[in-house]
């Protein structure tokens, strides 16, 4: 019924099929029983129709008698709908926002418990990160410790050839000090023996000689001189 | 049938059937028991964040054992609260009009607070009947004021509430009345009248809803005193 709800008058220009073949139609009844037989308004009148036939009908009867609480209903009326409709949204607004708040402690609640938990995940994707790389962090501390050990026994060669060298350095010094020892003895020795074999005959001869052969020499050197 | 300005204040009762049970009885039907749910709808939230308010405002103020009163003046200013705005409507029935509801809720709990303080801390309450600082002379005529000002209290409880809402109402119907018999002959000062209907309409509006919050508060500080 809505796509027939038509309430203009030009619709009814064209006339009821039923009509237009009739030849004796007046144009003015045709319209009219065109008319009241469609739709009407498209709003819905019918409650507006009883409230107004109800006032009307409580009016002139006098079942309903104007009198001074009529004009006091008239200014109830007005500050009752006044405040509804200026106060009304921002009341609305007002309660929408505590509902909000509500809402909101509850999705913080929910939000930090979401965050936190998120937070662990990351915290976890970085261990099972770290725990990849382990075998680098073992493989340092593995040559760490070779080069430790390396170094350390270096030290410990350089040490024992440092204290072999010295206890041979020390034989070679003892015998080396054995031999001048012997040498010297040996020499002290002979020269002792020597000089308490030079008897003084002897003496005196090597003297005498020694003093020709200085006075030679004197001489040629004399010559060598001249020349 | 004459018209009388206080005929509004007469318990209305239909077929013998007394209508203020049902006047008494309509408030419950308009605060929506919360539901089983952790976010509600807009009136629910606002309602439950309105008494919360309300109860941390005046219960702020009190010791521990104050604070098990609080669902009873709660609730007490919810019923007088929407008792006092209901009978704003036009043809209703304002319960706290009558001077006998107000007794009964002022008297019985004064009463309760003036026998918790003379039980539990008897020094204490009667200590209140004397301010500190008076000079030595004045003393026996403050007691007998301060037991007088005492025992004023529920009286001036019941009447304050009582008469707030019964002038308020009657100055409306007056108001109105006078629009309405000024319309037909002097429209303009009908206007002008009708202007001062509105600032009195949104005056006792605030009227009720302060009045039944005073009447609370004074009962939670004659609590305060005593507990």
């Amino acid at each position: 019924m809505a796509s027939s709800q038509r309430s203009s008058f030009n619709s009814c220009t064209r006339r009821l099929e039923s009509q237009q073949n009739q030849t004796h139609t007046s144009a003015v009844t045709s319209t009219l029983v065109c008319q009241l037989s469609r739709a009407r308004a498209p709003t819905n009148s019918r409650p507006y129709m009883l409230g107004a036939g109800l006032l009307t009908y409580f009016l002139s009867k006098e079942i309903y008698i104007i009198n001074h609480e009529t004009i006091s209903a008239a200014c109830m009326a007005t500050v009752i709908i006044y405040s509804v409709k200026r106060f009304g949204p921002d009341v609305a607004a007002f309660a929408d926002k505590l509902n909000e708040e509500k809402l909101q402690k509850a999705e913080e609640v929910k939000a930090l418990a979401v965050a936190s938990l998120a937070q662990a995940i990351e915290d976890e994707k970085k261990e099972q990160w770290r725990v990849e790389g382990r075998h680098l962090l073992f493989d340092a501390k593995r040559n760490n410790v070779a080069m430790l050990l390396e170094t350390n026994w270096r030290e410990r060669v350089h040490t024992v050839h440092n204290e072999v060298k010295k206890r041979l350095d020390y034989q070679i010094a003892l015998q080396s000090l054995h031999r001048r020892m012997e040498q010297e003895h040996m020499v002290s020795w002979v020269e002792k023996n020597v000089v308490s074999s030079i008897t003084p005959q002897q003496e005196k001869t090597s003297i005498a000689k020694c003093i020709t052969d200085l006075k030679s020499l004197a001489k040629i050197q004399q010559a060598k001189a001249t020349v | 049938m004459m018209l009388n300005f206080f005929d509004q204040f007469m318990s209305p009762v239909l077929l013998g059937i007394p209508l203020i049970a049902l006047a008494l009885l309509l408030p419950w039907i308009l605060f929506p028991n919360p539901a089983a749910r952790w976010i509600n709808n807009r009136l629910i939230t606002l309602q439950g964040w309105s008494i919360s308010q309300a109860t941390h405002q005046l219960f702020t103020p009190l010791n521990q054992g104050g604070h098990k009163w609080a669902t009873l003046l709660i609730s007490l200013m919810i019923f007088l609260i929407s008792l006092n705005l209901l009978g704003l409507l036009p043809y209703t029935f304002t319960p706290t009009t009558q001077l006998s509801l107000n007794m009964a809720f002022a008297v019985p709990l004064w009463l309760a607070t003036v026998i918790v303080g003379l039980r539990n801390q008897p020094t204490i309450a009667l200590g209140h009947l004397l301010p500190e600082g008076t000079p030595l002379p004045l003393i026996p005529v403050l007691i007998i004021i301060e037991t007088i000002s005492l025992f004023i209290r529920p009286l001036a409880l019941g009447v304050r509430l009582t008469a707030n809402l019964t002038a308020g109402h009657l100055l409306i119907q007056l108001i109105a009345t006078a629009v309405f018999v000024l319309l037909p002959l002097m429209p303009t000062v009908a206007i002008l009248t009708a202007s001062v209907l509105f600032l009195l309409t949104l005056l006792e509006v605030a009227v009720a809803m302060i009045q039944a919050y005073v009447f609370i508060l004074l009962l939670s500080l004659y609590l305060q005193e005593n507990v």
